[in-house]
């Protein structure tokens, strides 16, 4: 059937709902952090993030982009208590084979789920010029993208949505050990997926880190004030995915994710500049992405 | 000019002063009368200074506020005639993330005797007891001479909750 042919083409590329934007602070460039916000402050964050996968294997052959555009507000509300809300912005293009070989484009754009993360600041150990942080978090990404859009063709498959239909919550645990030379974040987290227009994506267990060495200011940090630092990043991520079910799901999907990011940050007192392409080494199945490069700006307030 | 109990608090003292009076960046500006100089525990990245300079600068009474990330210390400059008390600084270092370390308090004020007690006037309601510090025989004895306005280098310890200081260098103005 050409709907089933197609839904499963779009499933191989769409898999990027699984994109979750990084969080903001000063630290990693694909997860959170256990750094703190000050109460009353707010951190902005903006994102590009390009997700390619060409041409994949028979018989979808599907060509898909995805570009996601997250807003991510941080805001100290207490001094163990940091509110984060993500809210992104997603042009999703997706090319399959159809019926008799012809190449057809399936589109969409629009804003999608937003997702709101609690983090408590729960332990912190202070010492002069490093600090080791210990942060539970709990998230719910909420329903509030459209979950119904159909082109000429036919409604379009779960992955390719815009938003979920679905409240999904997610917990997990950062740990964060930052001196003047180099910052480690590690980052265990869970995402639980409930069901929504007969489509139930599958839950992930995810595990990340991240390393950030000062390049610029190089050696040991002297004389006064505030200089702006350059940090080479190196971030990797294994995360096993379950797999989709209900009567729209694709055919073929779950399995282990393994991912490796280099990436430089250009960090002020006011703003974060960074670049990170993520590379996966594991995919899970039915996936074929290449490469994911992202850019993102950070400012405080 | 009346001396401390042993010279290389003198000297530091002096150099500190002398440092507000005539450095640089000092120079086209009236001394600050009170200066706190805090260790600021947990700071390892520029990104992280904001919040501790918007916290900092947001109290009632500060004026400038410098901070060295590779000294891990912020410098604050208290407005003239302006008071801060130093728990207002821990508060504010700890609304940003972070952990107050030692304090330093650099200034010029009153120094009044009750009894054995000295106390030093940061404002007209305000005043700090002097508990300690290898000066204090040597401020203790100015005082005593007829003494009252100083310059002094005091670190802030906290007594029973309460803030006090113990003064390292004095100069008699």
């Amino acid at each position: 059937m050409r709907a089933d042919r197609l839904h499963r083409g779009l499933a191989v590329c769409f898999a990027l709902v699984a994109l979750a934007p990084g969080k903001a602070f000063a630290g990693p460039i694909t997860f959170s952090t256990a750094l703190p916000v000050r109460t009353g402050g707010v951190i902005l964050r903006e994102q590009v993030i390009w997700t390619h996968a060409p041409d994949g294997p028979a018989p979808e052959f599907a060509t898909g982009n995805v570009v996601a555009l997250p807003t991510l507000l941080v805001w100290g509300a207490h001094t163990r208590l940091t509110v984060m809300a993500n809210l992104p912005f997603l042009i999703k293009d997706v090319e399959v084979m159809g019926p008799g070989g012809a190449r057809v484009h399936r589109r969409t754009h629009g804003f999608g789920d937003v997702s709101v993360l609690l983090r408590l600041n729960a332990y912190q150990a202070n010492a002069r010029g490093r600090t080791l942080r210990i942060a539970p978090f709990a998230g719910l990404k909420l329903p509030t993208g459209t979950d119904s859009e159909a082109d000429s063709i036919a409604r379009l498959p779960p992955r390719m949505q815009l938003g979920t239909g679905s409240w999904d919550p997610s917990a997990g645990v950062i740990l964060t050990w930052q001196t003047l030379d180099f910052e480690l974040d590690m980052s265990l987290s869970a995402f639980y997926r409930t069901a929504a227009n007969r489509f139930d994506a599958g839950e992930e267990l995810r595990g990340d880190v991240s390393f950030q060495y000062r390049v610029v200011p190089w050696g040991e940090l002297t004389g006064g004030g505030v200089p702006t630092f350059v940090y080479a990043v190196l971030e990797g991520r294994a995360a096993w995915l379950g797999q989709d079910e209900g009567m729209r799901a694709a055919t073929r999907s779950g399995g282990a994710v393994i991912r490796v990011t280099p990436g430089l940050q250009l960090v002020s007192v006011r703003y974060v500049l960074e670049a990170a392409v993520e590379f996966p080494l594991a995919q899970p199945a039915g996936q074929h992405v290449v490469a994911i490069p992202r850019v993102s700006f950070r400012a405080n307030f | 000019m009346n001396h401390g109990m042993n010279t290389t608090p003198l000297a530091f003292g002096l150099m500190l002063t002398l440092g507000m009076c005539f450095g640089p960046a000092r120079a086209a500006a009236q001394a600050p009368s009170t200066r706190y100089t805090i260790a600021v525990e947990g700071m390892a990245c520029p990104f992280c200074v904001f919040g501790l300079e918007r916290e900092l600068k947001s109290l009632s009474g500060v004026g400038e506020v410098a901070v060295s990330l590779g000294e891990s210390r912020a410098t604050v400059d208290v407005r003239p005639g302006a008071v801060v008390r130093p728990e207002a600084l821990r508060a504010a270092i700890r609304e940003a993330g972070f952990t107050a370390g030692a304090i330093t308090l650099t200034l010029t004020g009153d120094v009044r005797s009750a009894g054995e007690v000295l106390s030093v006037r940061l404002g007209a309601d305000t005043s700090l007891s002097i508990v300690g510090g290898s000066a204090l025989s040597g401020l203790r004895a100015a005082v005593n001479g007829g003494a009252t306005r100083f310059e002094l280098t005091a670190t802030v310890v906290r007594r029973h909750d309460v803030d006090a200081l113990e003064v390292s260098a004095f100069h008699a103005r």
